[in-house]
């Protein structure tokens, strides 16, 4: 007996410009991964995702040799041939554009706040906030819900203690807005408030499958459980999806699929591998997409999740500009980013519009970090001071990082949006396999744990931040690198460099820190230094002596120099 | 509206209609009174219609309290002692946008209009629509923008032209009376004056200084005098909808109700997106089965293209856009 649920599963990631597919199959009580590919998706433009997926599964079956499907095409769902069949299904999506959600919450920081933080983790788009004891009457409550029309409706409001009368109200005015909407799809509706009145508010909207009840996010005042509403939230997310997306029902029908989202699968793997962690720190996974960038960041068996966009604008324009490796100015960068919202596929096939490209990833990481943040004070995210939260590994995802020509290139576009303190690692998701796997976690949760064993990771760098008051050009750390039989290297560490060392895959460096005294590089205090273990990575050891916040020179040219320069030290 | 029914442009193939604003009567607080007492004094039911003056609800007594309708509406829920009102009315309306027969009803969607004609696409739209006879200024009117280029006769008409990149531009052409614009590029800044120009505006390869790649060119040069039905839509990634100028003609070659599918081949006509190339077109002459390392650093699937000039370019197959 083996304790597994199946012996092959497949997990199908559907994403806005690429399809994945991996069949998962068991030996002796072990999964591996038999094969895994990527093909275009065919949902943009209004096609049927399907065909996406098909073209992957076709894909799938000659690189395994494993049959998939029958003589006529249909998905062999069971067999109890060697080979032959697939006995789970598990799909994760993160295409599609953001879900028009109307929050409607008791009081601004406490409900609010709650249902921000939960509706930020299944990639959607505010339409209407409406706080109850914000100071519009019924009637402009209406007004505000017809207008914005939505697709998603989630109310709460209340611990299990209070009298709710607004709740009440506003729940009639849910069921007139439900009413008076002219839509084929009625909005779906998630209740997550005070759990007393669940009853009276499923007799009130009386909206039959298109209403979700889960127990209350705010049980007691203070307290927020978000969990307690992600299973309301994924079957509204399920059937917003299904009516959205041409194909979606008869694939899930065909295969006897479960859909997740993306942003949620990604975020159940954050939390497992924080479960796992041993090193006190947290565990975050940076996922940037075609249309959006996802933060999942997990600590103390806390999760935080959040999907963002960054809207256009003159500022953010600039802010590319002051960050690009050659210098542009805000007018090309316009051009090239209203562009790249036309053809979002289309990709830079020159230096100027891969500089372009990586320095908007790199703002658009910030700028979802800082929401964030905004939607989760406890994440220590400052947009003017940099990460201040322990996360180690970080986890990079996404086209825009994975598709970088270099790692080097990656790191600096990740830690120029991070300004991570501390020590940390940061690695890549090459084969963008997490979201597959907590989709796959759903059915079997022993296949994630036995995949990431097999090592899916490559192992970027170890970055250690060396933050110091003192005047740029000042010596703030000395550094002792023993590794293998190699001579002991000393290198002195100068205020406002970045210097890297080799360490290479699969050998193993220490490293004898000696910080000068008013200099901090993440031992505990400022001043204190010691020994440090490091595994070897594609790029080694990167110290990070910019200081928080990096600042940047006004003139472009300088400016553009001194991220070559960065550039250069972490290979080009 | 029903399928096979004969449609010009500007009829309404669907409409709904929203309440313009909504009143809340709370009689129970109003009267005093119990939430069933309030209701049993309420003189109208659900669903009712109302005219101004309308009582709703009165009470008794030596000082009653009259309860009036302020606005046409009608009555659209009685709950809790409250009467909540849907009062005056905004039409929406989704129009047929090119003569045609309506050949498939979408819910939540609108309609799949069939017409014969040919159809030339852009990229960017600012949602709004005309039709008229099509006069093409070309790029002379806007490299350098002239005035006196444009002291002709636009009133009615939809104009073509090149690159848009200055505002008063813009203003000119909205002055001289112009039915609708179709530009080769807009100036990025110039985005929120063009979504609140007050005729339909559409940008064939997006922003940016970009000139008419040939195949446009030729078509548009072609349909000169004719009447046009510009549909500026605003491209939408997740839907096929993207703007478009048609041209009804009588009789065009067959290729059926349905488009074939869109692949990219060997002889496919092809538009060639982002730098170094964007806004040429040609043809594909070559799709080589290697990946090709780019200018960039980036590794990419490749297509050799013969330009309009004879030129042979390499370019990435995700920066080709194909013509049918």
């Amino acid at each position: 007996m083996t304790g597994l649920t199946c012996t092959s599963l497949i997990s199908v990631d559907i994403g806005t410009q690429h399809t994945r597919a991996w069949l998962f199959e068991a030996a002796e009580g072990v999964f591996h991964i038999t094969a895994g590919c990527k093909v275009p998706s065919t949902f943009t433009g209004g096609g049927d995702v399907q065909m996406g997926v098909w073209n992957a599964l076709e894909r799938l079956q000659v690189l395994s040799q494993w049959r998939i499907f029958d003589n006529e095409g249909h998905i062999i769902n069971n067999s109890q041939i060697p080979g032959v069949g697939v006995e789970k299904f598990a799909v994760s999506l993160s295409a599609g554009a953001p879900i028009k959600t109307a929050l409607i919450g008791l009081a601004d920081e406490a409900s609010v706040g709650s249902l921000r933080r939960l509706a930020s983790m299944f990639y959607t788009q505010e339409s209407a906030v409406l706080s109850l004891r914000g100071g519009l009457d019924a009637a402009h409550q209406l007004e505000v819900l017809v207008r914005a029309d939505p697709d998603l409706i989630i109310l709460a409001g209340g611990s299990d203690d209070d009298a709710c009368q607004p709740v009440i109200e506003a729940a009639e005015n849910i069921r007139l807005a439900y009413n008076l909407l002219p839509r084929v799809h009625k909005p779906q509706i998630v209740y997550a408030g005070n759990s007393a009145l669940t009853e009276k508010i499923v007799h009130c909207l009386n909206a039959g499958e298109d209403l979700h009840t889960a127990s209350n996010i705010q049980p007691e005042a203070g307290h927020e459980v978000l969990e307690a509403a992600w299973g309301a939230m994924l079957k509204a997310f399920e059937k917003i999806r299904l009516q959205q997306m041409h194909g979606l029902e008869e694939l899930l029908r065909k295969t006897g699929g479960q859909l997740l989202p993306g942003s949620y699968a990604l975020g159940r793997m954050v939390k497992y591998l924080n479960r796992i962690n041993q090193n006190n720190k947290g565990i975050m996974a940076l996922d940037v997409g075609a249309g959006s960038t996802t933060v999942a960041a997990a600590n103390d068996g806390k999760l935080i999740s959040s999907v963002s966009q960054t809207a256009k604008s003159d500022a953010l324009y600039e802010e590319v500009s002051r960050w690009s490796t050659l210098p542009v100015d805000a007018q090309t960068i316009a051009v090239y980013i209203n562009n790249k919202y036309l053809h979002p596929a289309s990709m830079p096939a020159t230096l100027e519009d891969l500089a372009i490209e990586q320095a908007w990833t790199c703002i658009n990481l910030k700028h979802a970090l800082g929401q964030t943040a905004q939607r989760y004070p406890d994440f220590e995210f400052h947009p003017d001071g940099g990460l201040n939260g322990a996360y180690e590994p970080i986890i990079l995802s996404g086209a825009a990082l994975i598709n970088a020509p270099t790692l080097g290139q990656a790191l600096l576009i990740t830690l120029d949006a991070l300004q991570p303190y501390g020590i940390t690692t940061v690695v890549l998701d090459h084969d963008q396999l997490l979201p597959a796997l907590g989709a796959a976690a759903g059915i079997d949760p022993l296949l994630p744990v036995q995949i990431l064993d097999s090592g899916i990771f490559l192992n970027i760098g170890t970055v250690i931040t060396v933050d110091s008051p003192a005047p740029e050009g000042s010596s703030v750390l000395t550094v002792e690198i023993r590794c293998g039989e190699d001579p002991v290297e000393v290198c002195e560490i100068y205020q406002g460099s970045l210097k890297r060392f080799d360490v290479k895959l699969g050998s193993q460096a220490r490293l004898h820190l000696s910080p000068a005294a008013e200099t901090d590089v993440g031992m505990g205090r400022k001043g204190l230094g010691g020994w440090v273990s490091i595994n070897g990575s594609a790029l080694g050891v990167v110290i990070d002596a910019r200081g928080r916040p990096i600042r940047l020179p006004t003139a472009a040219e300088k400016r553009s120099e001194m991220i070559k320069g960065w550039l250069w030290e972490l290979g080009g | 509206m029903r399928t096979g029914q004969q449609v010009e442009m500007g009829d309404i193939i669907a409409e709904y209609v929203l309440p313009e604003r909504f009143m809340v009567y709370n009689v129970q607080r109003g009267f005093g009174l119990s939430a069933s007492k309030a209701e049993s004094q309420v003189e109208r039911l659900v669903g009712e219609h109302v005219e101004p003056g309308d009582v709703i609800a009165q009470s008794s007594g030596l000082f009653p309290r009259i309860f009036r309708v302020p606005q046409e509406g009608r009555v659209i829920s009685i709950h809790s002692g409250k009467v909540v009102l849907a009062l005056g009315e905004i039409k929406h309306s989704c129009r047929a946008s090119f003569p045609g027969i309506v050949v498939e009803l979408i819910p939540e969607r609108g309609a799949v209009i069939c017409g014969q004609g040919a159809i030339l696409q852009g990229v960017w739209g600012n949602g709004k629509n005309a039709q008229g006879e099509l006069i093409h200024l070309g790029e002379a009117a806007t490299h350098p923008y002239d005035q006196k280029e444009l002291d002709i006769e636009l009133n009615g008409k939809i104009v073509s032209l090149g690159s848009c990149l200055r505002e008063d531009l813009l203003t000119a052409l909205l002055e001289s009376g112009a039915a609708g614009l179709i530009v080769s590029s807009l100036a990025p800044l110039l985005q929120s004056t063009g979504m609140n120009l007050g005729i339909p505006l559409m940008s064939l390869a997006g922003f940016g200084d970009i000139q008419t790649d040939a195949y446009s060119e030729a078509m548009i040069k072609e349909m000169v005098g004719r009447k046009v039905f510009l549909n500026a839509h605003m491209a939408d990634p997740f839907s096929a909808q993207k703007p478009e100028m048609i041209v009804p003609l009588d009789k065009i070659e067959d290729k059926g109700l349905f488009d074939e599918e869109v692949r990219l081949r060997i002889g496919s006509k092809v538009r060639l997106i982002g730098n170094p190339y964007t806004g040429n077109a040609g043809e594909v002459i070559e799709l080589p089965a290697e990946t090709e390392r780019f200018a960039s650093g980036l590794e990419l699937p490749v297509a050799v293209v013969q330009r309009a000039d004879d030129q042979l370019v390499r370019i990435p197959t995700s920066n080709l856009e194909v013509i049918i």
